[in-house]
């Protein structure tokens, strides 16, 4: 649990935690939901009444592709893995998809266990996921 | 629930959507090619001086142009200074809003008569500036960074429909071998061409023979742009624009004897990030616009006759199927594979050969499937007419869904 003001409820409070290798969201004091990134409001009942919490970084793979044509970016890192992850505390997050070989799509399987890890691009920390056996 | 005022389509009109022939043209100068068509379309004539205020939609003038202040750029160059005017932005349903504005503004009685449309100038930036132009669709600070592309974010859409319902991408491929078919019988369409004439062409150049539609889209002539989608999973970047012209039902009968009545309008909207959706096969924005349509015009799916809908991408189609409510819950992509949306099925959609071959200037594509509409509900649609049409439907959606668009037409 990170305790937080309302000024802290930000994309750059998400990303300077996800730089200490931390992944945060808020969870709602009154309807109990939880959300990630944070906001500023509860997504669920309006409430402003939210703490930050921390999440696991592990969950399952709920959909995932290859990019093979790349945004400008990203142009020398192409083809390379995206998908959405299901976190084991509930909600959903997009990220990268490493430890994976992106032209064997195969090899990677919807429902399969992920764990967070954090990479950099263009000095700033990305979201990653990679798959656990 | 209805309109405080009856409001009618009077006239339609758009340039060819094409990747080549618009090179030399502005947006602007599409705008009032594609006006000027629209106007001349209206039976008993329109003046410039009938039009009161001018609601354009554009995506991303700013990136393709470096061009913003849309609005009073085209009242301008359309000669009507100082009427009303200006730009409407919901992404890729930026022309359908412009559409609903101006159906809005005749309801309240502000106005009697309207034009509407919206237009894109896309290719003035390469391919992977125009990757990146459509990516402010999508969310920036979450999507964006985990290297999201449009293609992308629909790949992942598909492969949770395949299995959820257990289909393939090799049935996903009605949907543009039917498009193909459809777009080969409209002059407006950027590709009039089937997909195995497209196989014959390259085959020939290549020294290799297809066997069917599928062999094609399988071989490496096909490529993959996100996985499992290819080249032909995917609309294409095009230019054009496309206009409306609306006015009141107690004047339409100045303008022409068969005014296509708005039956229903409908607009939705839901999380920019796909993450945040509930569901992953299915589009909430959609969902609700269309019933907000069908509530107003007092029908049900089944009503229908012809429906454009926003194939920017194949499985949308099959998403855009069911969230109208044509088709049960994972029997979309069935109906599709048995033929039932051709133009001679039961259920036909996108005779226009959809934003597939049609082509998809983003921000005219709403104004361009009311045209579609325009000419079925005529029955000035040549060989693609859907004989008898009476009620039509278009559903125009921006980004991933988080924007979405219902009109509902009738003769
Ligand atoms: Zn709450």
């Amino acid at each position: 649990m990170v305790s937080g003001s309302a000024a802290q409820f930000l994309t750059k409070t998400f990303y300077d935690k996800l730089k200490e290798g931390k992944l945060i969201g808020c969870r709602c004091k009154k309807c109990n939901f939880v959300m990630i990134p944070p906001r500023l409001l509860c997504k669920e009942c309006g409430s402003k009444d939210l703490e930050l919490v921390e999440f696991k970084g592990t969950g399952t793979l709920e959909t995932f592709t290859v990019i093979h044509v790349p945004p400008m970016r990203l142009k020398n890192v192409a083809p390379y893995v995206t998908g959405i992850v299901k976190l084991d505390e509930g909600p959903m997050i997009m990220g990268r998809i490493v430890g994976v070989d992106p032209n064997k799509p195969e090899e990677l399987r919807m429902g399969q266990r992920m764990q967070m890890e954090v990479i950099e691009e263009d000095g700033k920390p990305v979201l990653a996921f990679k798959p656990v056996s | 629930m209805g309109l405080q005022r009856g409001v009618c389509v009077i006239g339609a009109g758009m340039t060819r959507f094409h990747h080549k022939i618009h090179k030399d043209k502005s947006g602007r100068e599409l705008f009032v090619e594609a006006a000027l068509e629209a106007m001349e379309s209206v039976d008993k004539g329109i003046e410039r001086k009938d039009i009161q205020a001018l609601f354009v939609g554009y995506f991303t003038p700013s990136l393709y142009e470096h061009q913003g202040h849309i609005g009073p750029l085209v009242t301008d160059w359309m000669g009507l200074t100082p009427i009303t005017g200006w730009r409407t932005e919901t992404a890729c349903a930026s022309s359908i809003a412009a559409f609903m504005t101006g159906v809005l503004a005749i309801a309240s009685g502000w106005y009697d008569v309207v034009m509407v449309g919206g237009v894109e100038k896309m290719t003035a930036l390469p391919t992977e500036g125009v990757t990146d132009a459509l990516s402010v669709a999508a969310d920036d600070d979450y999507e964006i960074p985990a290297g999201a592309t449009f293609p992308g974010l629909y790949a992942l859409l598909a492969q949770a429909y395949f299995k959820k319902y257990n289909m393939t991408w090799e049935d996903l491929q009605a949907i543009p071998i039917k498009n193909h078919h459809n777009g080969a019988l409209n002059p407006k369409a950027q590709f009039q061409e089937e997909i195995m004439d497209i196989a014959k062409r390259i085959g020939q150049r290549e020294g290799v023979t297809f066997k069917d539609p599928l062999d094609f889209l399988k071989s490496k002539y096909n490529r993959v742009i996100a996985w499992p989608l290819r080249l032909f999973d995917c609309c294409p970047i095009s230019d054009g624009a496309a206009v409306a012209i609306l006015a009141a039902e107690d004047v339409a009968k100045k303008f022409t004897d068969t005014p296509i009545r708005v039956a229903g309008i409908g607009f939705g909207t839901d999380t920019l990030a796909l993450h945040d959706r509930i569901s992953l096969t299915s589009f909430a924005s959609a969902v609700f616009a269309s019933r907000q349509a069908y509530k107003m015009a007092g029908i049900e799916p089944k009503d229908v006759d012809v429906v454009e809908v926003h194939d920017c991408f194949s499985i949308a189609e099959v998403i855009a199927t069911e969230d109208l409510g044509l088709f049960e819950r994972g029997e979309g992509l069935k109906a599709a594979v048995e033929g039932r949306t051709a133009l001679d099925g039961d259920r036909p959609v996108n005779p226009s050969g959809g934003l597939k071959c049609k082509g998809h200037p983003v921000g005219a594509t709403g104004a361009a499937m009311i045209h579609e509409l325009w000419k079925q509900l005529r029955g000035e649609a040549g060989k693609r007419q859907i004989p008898d049409a009476e009620i039509g439907l278009a559903h125009n959606v921006g980004g991933t869904g988080a924007s979405c668009g219902v009109v509902i037409l009738r003769r």
